[in-house]
């Protein structure tokens, strides 16, 4: 109480202090004189010292006397500050750039009450945990889940909206079940939220729950936006609340924008999803009950997966007559997987966990390297500062304060690097997130917690560089420091500490290199690996004619003219239509195809890759046709139902023998083999050639519709020639392209992500290093001037002068590289674990990394070099 | 913030008390402070501005007395001290260990 009480005082009455003290003695010593009192006078500047010292803040004001000082000394040497000052920023600036994605994928909760009780309810069918779940099993688990409070369903959907009056928008939306803003906590701004009264089978409430952004920017954000109707998928829907501005949902990079009542699913879609066991379209989340730990949940759901997911399943293949042994085992061989979801769903986090855990890691390296660089200027300064520090040391300073002072200065370095760093952080945040947008929403503003987060950097990186320098200079044996003449015999005291510093520095610019070499040649690798097509200049023009008026069967009419029509555009070479791009990304099917192979027993082949495409579709890819032929114009209206194959099909299950002509069935239905076409890449680049069957588009048609283009020009300037054609042709429809390429791009944004920035990192430490190494060799050839002068005196030749200072920087980066190597090589095979088709040990990547820094050591040897061969030996030895 | 030893001359504690005591009975100047006590103590006790103003300033930092500016008995401007309800308590302590010490000390030389 007393204390802070006098915290106060001081705070409130110090300014007045003086004066009030000067005039209480005055008034003091006027009554004593007046009175002619025998009470003696005291020193009057001692009483004043004595009473002011017991009113200052001691420690604090000291500190910032410091912290002046060191920012005036620093504005006396403005090159070295700047040079720390821009070196701690952009290792602060990449530390918290990476730090604030990280945050927002995988660390900050949820904006929902006790985020920490959900838990997603997952599977691990032997690729790691991941899946949907049916809606059987999402209602198995809310009947029989004991440890929860309840369970939670959720099914992402992109909504054909329209808002009275404005042509057909996407919006994200989700199916939610009743309980699912009461189980959040989540309250709406405005109107109420969905309640299970609206989630009834059967009879589910037509109502919506909008977001706050949706309000706001296409709602008009009024009031009245209460019982307002919205159309999603033709079907109108009441307005009945909104939510608050932070929430968007449970999954990170996602921003919802509508949510309904999942029984509403039944009214839109036929066939629903709920029909059947086998469609798996559902989130489950469930909200452990308060006191239930996760290991007690986690037990029960584990308990409750087989009933709920593969019996249930079985039991609809049972109905549906699909039994199949093989899907059986697969079934049983599913593990089940709980997750805590208090920072949202775990997709993206699955997906961009290991990517940010390298970058992570990597800043922190840079950070590291640049704390070193920052520490070796120190050092240098106060080599240059040699003769101050002794002389005060000397004159009975105490080594504690000076230590602090000299620390101080770090702190103002460390400080400004942070503020500068913030800025540097949000355009490499934003970058980032132009990175990514094409899958990710991301907000990086930076908040609360990454302010935080860099000011907690800044301390650190200002003990870690700063700490040493002190120590070490101001544990000169002063006496010498005072005798020691500059361009003398004698090392100084820092300069085997700043070597050692480059050896780590080196030596941490190692494990970066060989990481981004290695990042870099994988991702090489990736776009030669041969994908059995020719991605240049190729477009993918998806047509979603929802809201055009058009029925699929009309468009099935229209589309052989309108593939005519693009292919007669000024330079487009050929166009086709197909189910799914080459290199999909993820989204296929699989079929199981049965067929007579001449043996007792029919052949089965499981999970064949099928792709339904038009004529002219390998054409279009410049893939060849290596037997039989292409589809035709009167294969389309035919009952008589024909496939191609690919090379590793017919191989695979008919070996030598060509099988133009050959029966396959899938469920039943006979299709004959007309043709074998070259093997093309599916899903992804780093997955094998995997067999597949083409079926012909117009015999299984659908929407919406994706048509393949090959241009002879840039395909950007063909597609504006390619919307205006088929809007003339049918209306205004929704039309979104992109290229192969960056189709084929968005599939390895992973190692594209981490190989960029490891590169460009890498790039930034090698320049950091080099700037080290030349302020460590530099020094030293300035510090052995004389020596070096004598040398040449005595008939060391220049080219000779050159050698021994490169050898010098050479020795030290060769100190580094020994460092190093062992150290780069464990991390980066722990690194490549995390990634598909990154192979660690590349004998010729590790050759390069080395060789660029011997490159780098010779770099920033030269200049040095120069100089010490360019000494004039008179004047060398003249140097005092 | 801490505390720091009291004066020479007097033993350790015991100006604090005497200044305590003697503006419990109203509000006094720094010179009347130093007055009363030396008058009460029949001039035996002469306390030096020197000791006087820092020890003030520590009890106003304490807590046990407040300070304001008012007229003097001449009609000059002056810093009044008063004791506070924190005063009154550290009076109450000090003087007990006081008499306590005091009448040990006595106790001893009695023999």
């Amino acid at each position: 109480m007393a204390t802070l009480r006098g915290f106060w005082l001081k705070l409130w009455r110090r300014r007045g202090l003086q004066r009030d003290l000067q005039e209480e003695l005055l008034f003091h010593r006027d009554m004593a004189r007046d009175q002619s009192n025998p009470i003696g006078l005291g020193n009057v500047s001692s009483i004043e010292e004595s009473a002011r010292d017991l009113w200052r803040f001691n420690l604090l004001e000291d500190l910032w006397r410091d912290l002046v000082y060191a920012f005036r000394s620093l504005r006396r040497a403005p090159g070295f500050g700047a040079a720390a000052i821009v070196t701690l920023a952009l290792g602060i600036g990449a530390n918290t750039a990476i730090f604030s994605l990280m945050y927002r994928v995988m660390i900050r909760p949820l904006p929902v009450q006790e985020p920490e009780r959900l838990v997603e309810v997952l599977r691990d069918a032997g690729n790691g945990p991941g899946g949907a779940q049916s809606y059987q099993a999402l209602q198995y688990y809310r009947r029989n889940c004991q440890s929860c409070s309840t369970v939670l369903g959720i099914s992402n959907v992109s909504f054909h909206a329209v808002i009275k009056g404005e042509p057909v928008q996407r919006m994200d939306g989700q199916f939610v079940t009743g309980d699912f803003f009461s189980a959040l906590g989540v309250r709406t701004v405005l109107g109420r939220p969905i309640t299970p009264a609206d989630d009834q089978a059967g009879k589910a409430n037509t109502v919506a729950v909008i977001s706050y952004a949706l309000w706001q920017e296409r709602l008009g954000g009024r009031s009245d936006v209460l019982g307002q109707s919205l159309t999603f998928e033709n079907v109108p829907f009441t307005v009945i609340g909104v939510t608050p501005r932070e929430f968007h949902g449970l999954e990170v990079g996602l921003d919802v924008d509508v949510w309904v009542p999942l029984e509403v699913e039944r009214e839109i879609r036929r066939p629903s999803n709920t029909a059947t066991a086998a469609s798996k379209w559902l989130q489950v989340i469930a909200v452990m009950k308060p006191g239930v730990t996760f290991k007690e949940a986690n037990a029960e759901l584990t308990l409750l997966f087989r009933p709920a997911v593969i019996e249930t399943e079985i039991a609809a293949r049972n109905a549906a007559n699909q039994q199949d042994p093989e899907v059986i085992k697969r079934l049983e061989s599913w593990r089940p997987v709980a997750q805590s979801a208090a920072s949202g769903i775990s997709a993206p986090r699955r997906r961009f966990g290991a990517p940010l855990s390298v970058l992570m890691a990597i800043v922190v390296v840079l950070l590291l390297i640049a704390c070193a660089n920052v520490a070796s200027l120190l050092f240098a300064r106060a080599l240059a500062r040699e003769k101050e520090i002794a002389l005060r040391l000397s004159l009975g300073s105490g080594r504690g304060r000076l230590i602090r002072q000299l620390i101080a200065e770090s702190v103002v370095l460390s400080a400004a690097g942070a503020v500068l760093g913030l800025g540097v952080a949000y355009a490499l945040s934003n970058y980032f997130v132009s990175f990514l947008s094409t899958t990710f929403d991301l907000d990086v503003k930076p908040n609360l917690t990454i302010v935080a987060f860099t000011a907690l950097v800044g301390v650190g990186t200002a003990l870690v560089s700063g700490l040493l320098p002190a120590f070490r200079s101001t544990r000169m044996d002063f006496a010498s420091g005072l005798k020691s003449v500059s361009g003398g015999w004698e090392k100084s005291p820092g300069q085997p500490w700043r070597s050692g510093l480059v050896v780590v520095q080196v030596g941490l610019l190692m494990v970066l290199v060989l990481g981004a070499g290695m990042f870099l040649r994988t991702l090489h690798s990736f776009y030669s690996i041969d994908l059995g097509f020719d991605p240049t200049n190729v477009l993918i023009v998806n047509v979603d004619p929802f809201g055009s008026g058009h029925t699929p069967e009309e468009l099935r009419a229209l589309a052989p003219q309108l593939i005519a029509r693009l292919e007669a555009l000024p330079g487009v070479k050929a166009a086709s239509l197909h189910r799914f791009p080459p290199i999909s990304g993820g989204s296929g099917t699989n079929l199981d195809f049965v067929f007579d192979s001449g043996a007792a027993r029919d052949v089965i082949a499981r999970g064949v890759y099928v792709n339904r495409i038009s004529e002219n579709h390998f054409a279009t890819l410049k893939t060849p046709i290596l037997a039989g032929r292409d589809f035709n114009a009167a294969d389309s209206d035919s009952q008589h139902r024909v496939v191609l194959v690919n090379q590793t099909f017919a191989q695979r299950y008919f070996g030598q023998t060509p099988p133009l002509g050959r029966v396959i069935q899938q469920r039943n239905t006979p299709m004959e083999i007309v043709g074998v076409v070259a093997d093309t890449k599916y899903e992804d680049v780093r997955q094998a050639m995997q067999p597949t069957v083409y079926y012909n588009i117009f015999q299984q048609w659908g929407v919406p519709m994706e048509f393949l283009v090959r241009a002879e020009i840039d395909p950007e300037v063909a597609a504006s020639s390619i919307r205006s054609t088929l809007r003339s042709q049918i209306g205004s429809v929704s039309i979104r392209e992109r290229t192969l390429s960056e189709q084929i791009d968005s599939t390895l944004i992973d190692v594209r992500l981490v190989s960029t920035l490891a590169a460009s990192f890498g790039a930034l430490a090698l320049l950091l290093a080099v700037v080290g190494l030349y302020g460590v060799v530099s020094n030293s050839v300035a510090r052995r001037t004389k020596e070096i002068g004598i040398r040449i005196a005595l008939g060391m030749g220049r080219s000779e002068a050159v050698a021994m200072v490169l050898m010098e920087a050479l020795v030290l980066a060769g100190g580094g590289i020994v460092v190093g190597l062992p150290l780069a090589i464990v991390t980066t095979r722990y690194a490549a674990t995390e990634f598909e088709g990154v192979i660690p040990d590349d004998p010729l990547t590790m050759i390069i990394a080395v060789g660029a820094l011997l490159l780098a050591a010779l770099v920033a040897g030269f200049l040095p070099a120069r100089r010490a061969s360019r000494l004039d030996p008179m004047a060398a030895l003249r140097t005092e | 913030m801490g505390k720091k030893p009291v004066e020479p001359g007097l033993l350790q504690g015991t100006l604090d008390l005497l200044i305590l005591h003697a503006v419990q009975r109203g509000p006094l100047h720094g010179y009347a402070v130093a007055q009363t006590i030396h008058m009460l103590s029949n001039e035996v006790l002469k306390v030096e501005e020197g000791s006087l103003y820092p020890a003030l300033y520590r009890l106003e930092l304490d807590g046990a007395i407040t300070s304001s500016w008012g007229a003097s008995e001449n009609n000059r401007r002056a810093k009044y001290y008063r004791i506070t309800r924190r005063g009154r308590k550290v009076l109450a302590q000090q003087q007990e260990t006081w008499d306590r010490l005091a009448g040990a000390v006595s106790r001893v030389l009695a023999r």
